[in-house]
C-alpha cells in the first residue's frame, strides 16, 4: 500500500486550505517545538498569507509585509497561521531591517512525500 | 513505506487458549511534511501611490513621495523583487526538483523536469543552482548528496560555492567540505559523464 500522488496532493490542499495569514517577530530564541508561536511577534504584521499549490506535493506560502505596516523594526522570526489562530511554524533569520521605502517578500516552500 | 507490526491478542470463543497470541502485520504510512527553503524578496516603493503610506498616500500635496517626484499609480519606479535572504530549517536546503525556483536556467543544461519531479542528465549536461542559501552568515562547510532514480552517482563530478560563483570548489559526495573561499551565498553545480537521474538534492552547511 502506498499513497498516491493525488493523496499527497489532497494533504497538500488541505494545509493549503488552512493557511491563511503570517506575521513576523524581533526575537531571536533559539526555535523548540514545545513554542506555540512567534516568542516577540508585532500584532500589526499579522496579514493573509497566500499559498501557490500550482505543483505536485508542493505548497508555496507568500506573505507580504507592505512598506505602510510595522516600519522602523528589525525582523528575525516568522510564522504561518493556521485557521487565524494556530501558530504552524517558527522560523529564525538573519536581521532584516523594514523600512517605509520597501515592502518585503517571504516565500516558503512545503513539501510532502511518503517517508 | 514504513511497516509496523503489532501483537494483538484475539480470544477465540470457539475454544483456542486464551493465551494465544495472533501476530498482525499492520501496513502503516509515512508523511512528511518538509519546511525548505525560504526566499525573502524586497520591492522599494519607488513613486507607486500606495495610499496609507506616510510619503507616498498624503493626498493634498502638489508633490507626493519621499524624494519630491511626482507620485503616480501603478509600479512608478519600483524596483521590483529583489533577494535578499535564504534560508533553511535545520541548516539543510532540499529540493525535489518539483518547481525550478533553484535552477540557474542560463547555466543549466541537464533536464530539470518538474513534471517528473527529477534532473535528469546525459554525458556531460550541467545542472547549476541559484542561491540555495544567502546572506545569512558566512558559509564554512557545505555537504552536498543526492539520490537517483537511476544511474551512477560516480557519473556525477560536484561543486559548490560559497561566494556566489566566483570560486568553484569541487567536492566529493556526502562528504563535508571546508570551503577555502568562504561567503555568504551557496550555490551547487553538478556534472554528468553519464546518464543519471537524481531526485533529490540535499545541501547541508555550517555557519562560521
Amino acid at each position: 500500500m502506498t499513497l498516491l500522488l493525488v493523496g499527497l496532493n489532497k494533504i497538500r490542499d488541505l494545509h493549503k486550505d488552512n493557511i491563511d495569514k503570517a506575521w513576523v517577530g524581533t526575537a531571536t530564541t533559539a526555535v523548540l517545538e514545545s513554542q506555540t508561536g512567534l516568542q516577540n511577534g508585532v500584532a500589526a504584521t499579522k496579514l493573509t498569507a497566500t499559498t501557490d499549490n500550482s505543483a505536485d506535493k508542493t505548497n508555496v506560502v507568500e506573505y507580504t509585509l507592505p512598506s505602510t505596516v510595522g516600519t522602523a523594526t528589525t525582523y528575525r522570526e516568522f510564522s504561518f497561521i493556521l485557521d487565524g489562530t494556530v501558530e504552524y511554524n517558527r522560523v529564525l533569520f538573519t536581521g532584516i531591517e523594514h523600512t517605509e521605502n520597501e515592502d518585503v517578500v517571504f516565500r516558503q516552500t512545503i513539501f510532502y512525500r511518503n517517508l | 513505506m514504513a511497516t509496523e507490526y503489532s501483537d494483538v491478542s484475539v480470544r477465540d470463543q470457539l475454544g483456542r487458549p486464551v493465551d494465544t497470541s495472533i501476530t498482525v502485520k499492520r501496513f502503516g504510512e509515512t508523511i512528511v511534511v518538509e519546511e525548505n527553503a525560504t526566499r525573502v524578496y524586497t520591492n522599494t516603493v519607488g513613486h507607486s501611490f500606495i495610499l496609507g503610506h506616510r510619503f507616498n498616500g498624503k493626498l493634498g500635496e502638489t508633490y507626493l513621495g519621499m524624494d519630491g517626484q511626482q507620485v503616480g499609480l501603478g509600479e512608478q519606479n519600483r524596483s521590483g523583487e529583489v533577494l535578499v535572504r535564504v534560508f533553511n530549517s535545520n541548516n539543510t536546503f532540499i529540493d525535489h526538483f518539483t518547481t525550478t525556483n533553484f535552477k540557474n536556467a542560463s547555466a543549466t543544461s541537464a533536464d530539470w523536469a518538474v513534471s517528473a519531479e527529477e534532473l535528469s542528465f546525459t554525458n556531460g549536461e550541467v545542472a547549476e543552482s541559484s542561491e540555495v542559501v544567502y546572506q545569512v552568515g558566512t558559509i564554512a562547510s557545505a555537504k552536498i548528496s543526492v539520490t537517483l532514480s537511476s544511474g551512477a552517482v560516480t557519473d556525477l563530478a560536484f561543486e559548490l560555492t560559497a561566494d556566489g560563483g566566483s570560486n568553484w570548489e569541487s567536492v566529493s559526495h556526502n562528504t563535508n567540505h571546508v570551503f577555502t573561499n568562504t561567503g555568504n551565498d551557496l550555490r551547487f553545480k553538478i556534472t554528468a559523464s553519464g546518464t543519471v537521474v537524481v531526485s533529490q538534492v540535499n545541501v547541508e552547511y555550517t555557519k562560521s
